[in-house]
């Protein structure tokens, strides 16, 4: 019979060794970052700002705190590298938005992320050798004399240059189901289509809608995704191809001109990286003067040399389901801010019902959001590239109810 | 190894001042160690073992004998094999310092991307004994290793270097799709303090306590520059027994081990400071059992555990300015824009189990020994980051499953004039990957040595010994690389000082077999000194 003493020493040797083997950490004891987005309610007439004043929130990709303090803090969403990119966190605020009657209205998101550089140009038309003066200034091409080298497909080559992009990808249910509503928004393709001002280009007119509900708002490329692809909606996309190919090369079609009586190229879009259709005008032989340079006033010689470009795409208003999504980024100090609107229910409206919402019909290709659901939202940034970027996982978005 | 029998001489004190005068010079004149972690991250896959604990510069030079013969710096009980406390006190009869030092180089070329690494180490040790009743050991040991690696991932070789990389390595704020160089240069101090005492008549009881620094400069082409430190402290406790069966003379022993061990990373530059805190502290144990029969048959059995769960803490502090911060620079109130914030990165762990034995028998009647080594492990280990913030490490999952098994045969020369060895060794591990990022990987080494040692004069043994190297870093790619290590050494009793100075230094060159696509290309260099002092 064994003594107790031997018992006691026996029961410590073999509970010892489990005791160490326990030590250490096996569950995190630190929180992860909040991974949801909650869109929370707010009227859309901004009565709860310290001012109290009266304004809708202005989607100018400026991100004031008079807008989104409402939203409270960030959420932080990891971007896992996708294509060879790299991981970045992005910070994403979110609120839905009711009338003066309590109707729900539209959904705001704001997306900020780090991106050292702008990259604007999507596959620029490059010049590759027409060259109108020489170094005196003396004519080099002539067109008069038949000289069109200008529109000559050896002329021109793509860029290999990228825009920045970025996608917002909301499924339509919490699981993550198809279908999903798909965003994308383009540095030169999309963002840039805001309405020009009928006050400042008297000859605007299709190109002016919405300036005085959404003055600085440009769009995004809206798609619909069954599971099988993103498709775009109905309508006229904001962006059409510039250029025509040919087997030996490509010429541009149209390069950035005024309007009849516009004292401004382009309407005042930025003509480094946007020909607007409706004041473009087309690439001829004898088109000189690069509007680029035209309006670069630190550059002297304002004809084509080679390098120069144009733009392969040309911006247009959206039409029909292309017309849902409001969106403007700005870019300052390596950080984009980009703001988002939806109506929570987008409608097809007849011309001639545009003010009977009784006679709207809900467009079947984007995901209608309802406040208090969950769904789930997925963002993708790509830096100067389709492919290279950083997606994050699939998040939950909640619209908290009034 | 005969100890000359002069070293039973107690010598003067001066003598003894002089010695270990001699011995610390030697050590900071040709620094060096490197244990684990750090430095043994940008190690891997190099012939560099910055874990070796004990150095014998007379089996180095004898082309690298394992198990036919044994040294004084390598005997089997539980001190020498094991490394328990406990074993100090009977490791040997009579005080020691020793004094070792090792430099090795390592450059290795593959699919076009060489790989360097360097190591230089040295390290005192000493035990004063009293009577057999109690035992001080004092060890410390500086070292450093300086790496200069690839990170080609993916590559043709299954990324031998990165893929079991187990400390940060923030790669994917700016990810290389193709070869990123890498490289570091790791300091390790480490001290010690052992004592063992005996209680009743046949049992000791023993304690430690080891410190280890590192601190690592890292050279890598990323913009988030972060280098890391470490330091651990273990406290070690054992017994040891030495019952007798009949004729058979055991040794039963045990340890336990705790070790806190934090591992920082720091990122700091004008716009972000960042702390990363690893703490992972680990727990090991381990048994043995050590037989001595009449003299002519001596073993143990080594049964080991030890064991870790870690986790990363993050703190992250970036202004507005800084290149991974999301939110905008805002003029009117700069505090808004400061990205401040602390999370849990992730979680780590490890479960190794081991089971070893070493065998040596003195064949009755012929001066030929017999010994056998054999070690088979088990090993789990796991990095598992947290998937919403940004990874400052690799994920890690997978099991190591490997066996080595050594065999040799040693002849003593007539009249003590010295031995000759031979030996073959062979190891393999398997390593499964559980997060399928790479396929299951067996790299396995197989090498016939031979040795031997020839006593010139009583006091000058020459050494010499080649070894025959088919060496596989993954069975399931590329040919088997074979090659050879050639190695020499000598050994002198400095009767002024009365210490015995071994040194040895071996060359290996190891290439690819035609057909080869890597046209891989290795050769290392390692020379040892070793100084030893009884009283």
């Amino acid at each position: 019979m064994p003594r107790s003493t031997t018992v006691r020493a026996g029961i410590l040797f073999a509970v010892l060794p489990w005791l160490a083997i326990s030590c250490g950490t096996k569950i995190a004891t630190q929180p992860s970052p909040n991974q949801s987005i909650t869109s929370v309610p707010a009227g859309e007439q901004y009565l709860n700002s310290p001012q109290q004043e009266h304004r809708e929130l202005l989607v100018d990709g400026r991100a004031t705190p008079i807008e989104w303090n409402l939203a409270g803090s960030p959420t932080y969403v990891l971007l896992h590298g996708i294509g060879g990119g790299g991981d970045y966190l992005a910070a994403v605020r979110s609120i839905w938005s009711y009338d003066r009657f309590g109707a729900p209205q539209a959904i705001y998101f704001l997306l900020q992320w780090p991106d050292p550089t702008f990259s604007a140009l999507d596959h620029p038309c490059i010049n590759d050798s027409a060259d109108i003066l020489d170094e005196q200034g003396n004519l080099l091409v002539n067109c008069r004399a038949g000289n069109d080298i200008l529109v000559r497909p050896t002329t021109w080559h793509l860029g290999p240059s990228e825009e920045d992009q970025l996608t917002v990808e909301i499924f339509s249910d919490s699981l993550g189901n198809y279908p999903a509503d798909n965003w994308r928004w383009g540095l030169e393709t999309t963002d840039p289509v805001f309405p020009s001002s009928t006050v400042e280009f008297t000859g605007a007119k299709e190109d002016s809608r919405g300036q005085f509900e959404h003055p600085a708002a440009g769009f995004m490329e809206d798609r619909y995704d069954r599971g099988s692809g993103p498709v775009p909606d109905e309508g006229q996309r904001t962006y059409v191809q510039n250029y025509t190919a040919y087997p030996n090369g490509i010429v541009p079609q149209m390069i950035a001109s005024k309007g009849t009586r516009d004292t401004r190229l382009n309407r005042g879009k930025p003509t480094s990286y946007v020909v607007w259709s409706y004041v473009a005008k087309p690439l001829t032989p004898c088109d000189s003067l690069n509007p680029v340079r035209i309006d670069d006033s630190s550059v002297r010689d304002k004809t084509w040399n080679p390098g120069d470009y144009v733009p392969a795409w040309r911006d247009t208003f959206p039409s029909a389901s292309q017309f849902d999504v409001l969106a403007r980024a700005n870019w300052a100090a390596g950080k984009w801010n980009l703001e988002i609107r939806r109506d929570l229910t987008t409608y097809y409206k007849a011309p001639s019902d545009t003010t009977d919402p009784s006679k709207w019909t809900p467009w079947t290709d984007d995901v209608q959001l309802v406040e208090g659901r969950h769904y789930m939202i997925r963002i993708t940034i790509y830096d100067a590239s389709s492919t290279r970027g950083s997606r994050s996982i699939l998040l939950p978005l909640y619209l908290k109810p009034r | 190894m005969r100890v000359t029998p002069r070293l039973a001489v107690s010598p003067s004190l001066g003598r003894a001042a002089a010695a270990v005068l001699t011995s610390m010079l030697a050590a900071w004149a040709d620094p060096a160690i490197a244990q684990a972690q750090i430095s043994e991250a940008w190690t891997r896959a190099s012939t560099v073992d910055v874990e070796a604990r004990s150095i014998s510069a007379r089996l180095d030079g004898m082309g690298g004998m394992n198990s036919a013969v044994e040294d004084p710096l390598d005997r089997i009980n539980p001190y020498g094999f094991s490394d328990n406390p406990a074993g100090l006190l009977a490791d040997q009869d009579s005080s020691s310092i020793e004094e070792s030092s090792r430099y090795d180089t390592f450059h290795d070329g593959y699919y076009g991307y060489p790989h360097s690494v360097i190591q230089r180490r040295s390290g005192l040790i000493a035990s004063m004994r009293n009577n057999r009743q109690w035992v001080l050991g004092l060890e410390g040991i500086y070292g450093g290793v300086d790496a200069s690696r690839h990170d080609v991932s993916p590559s043709p070789d299954n990324s031998r270097f990165m893929r079991d990389f187990d400390i940060m390595f923030p790669s994917g704020f700016d990810p290389v799709a193709g070869d990123n160089h890498i490289g570091a240069s790791v300091i390790v101090p480490r001290v010690g303090v052992t004592y063992g005492r005996k209680f009743l008549k046949n049992v000791t009881l023993a304690g430690r306590m080891r410190y280890r620094h590192e601190s690592e400069s890292r050279s890598v082409p990323n913009p988030y520059e972060i280098n890391l430190k470490s330091t651990e402290l273990s406290l070690t406790g054992g017994a040891l027994a030495n019952p007798r069966v009949g004729p058979l003379g055991l040794t039963v022993a045990g340890s336990a081990a705790w070790a806190r061990h934090h591992l920082r990373g720091t990122s700091q530059g004008p716009f972000n400071e960042d702390h990363y805190d690893w703490n992972r502290p680990e727990v090991s144990y381990n048994a043995q059992l050590g037989i001595r029969y009449k003299n002519w048959v001596r073993g143990i059995v080594d049964g080991r555990h030890r064991s870790h769960d870690g986790e990363e803490i993050a703190e992250v502090n970036w202004a507005a300015q800084y290149f991974l911060n999301p939110l905008p620079i805002n003029i009117t109130n700069p505090f808004e824009s400061v990205f401040k914030m602390k999370w849990s990165s992730l979680l780590s762990g490890l479960r190794r189990n081991e089971v070893a034995s070493r065998w040596m028998i003195d064949v009755p009647g012929t001066p030929a020994h017999v010994g056998a080594r054999f070690r088979r492990y088990r090993e789990l280990e796991w990095i598992i980051p947290n998937p919403n913030v940004l990874q400052s490490t690799r994920p890690l999952n997978v099991k190591r499953f490997g066996t080595q098994v050594d065999g040799g045969v040693s002849v003593d020369l007539p009249g003590g004039r010295g031995l000759a060895a031979t030996e073959i060794q062979y190891a393999k591990e398997r390593r499964t990957d559980y997060t399928g990022t790479y396929p299951e990987i067996l790299s396995s080494e197989l090498s016939y040595h031979f040795g031997g040692e020839y006593r010139v004069f009583s006091w000058l043994p020459v050494r010499g010994g080649v070894a025959l190297i088919r060496r596989d870093p993954d069975e399931n790619a590329n040919p088997t690389l074979k090659g050879s290590r050639l190695s020499a050494g000598v050994g002198y009793f400095w009767d002024l000082l009365g210490t015995q100075i071994d040194a040895s230094y071996s060359h290996e060159h190891v290439s690819h077999m035609p057909g080869d696509p890597s046209l891989e290309l290795s050769r290392s260099d390692q020379a040892t000194i070793v100084f030893r002092y009884l009283f």
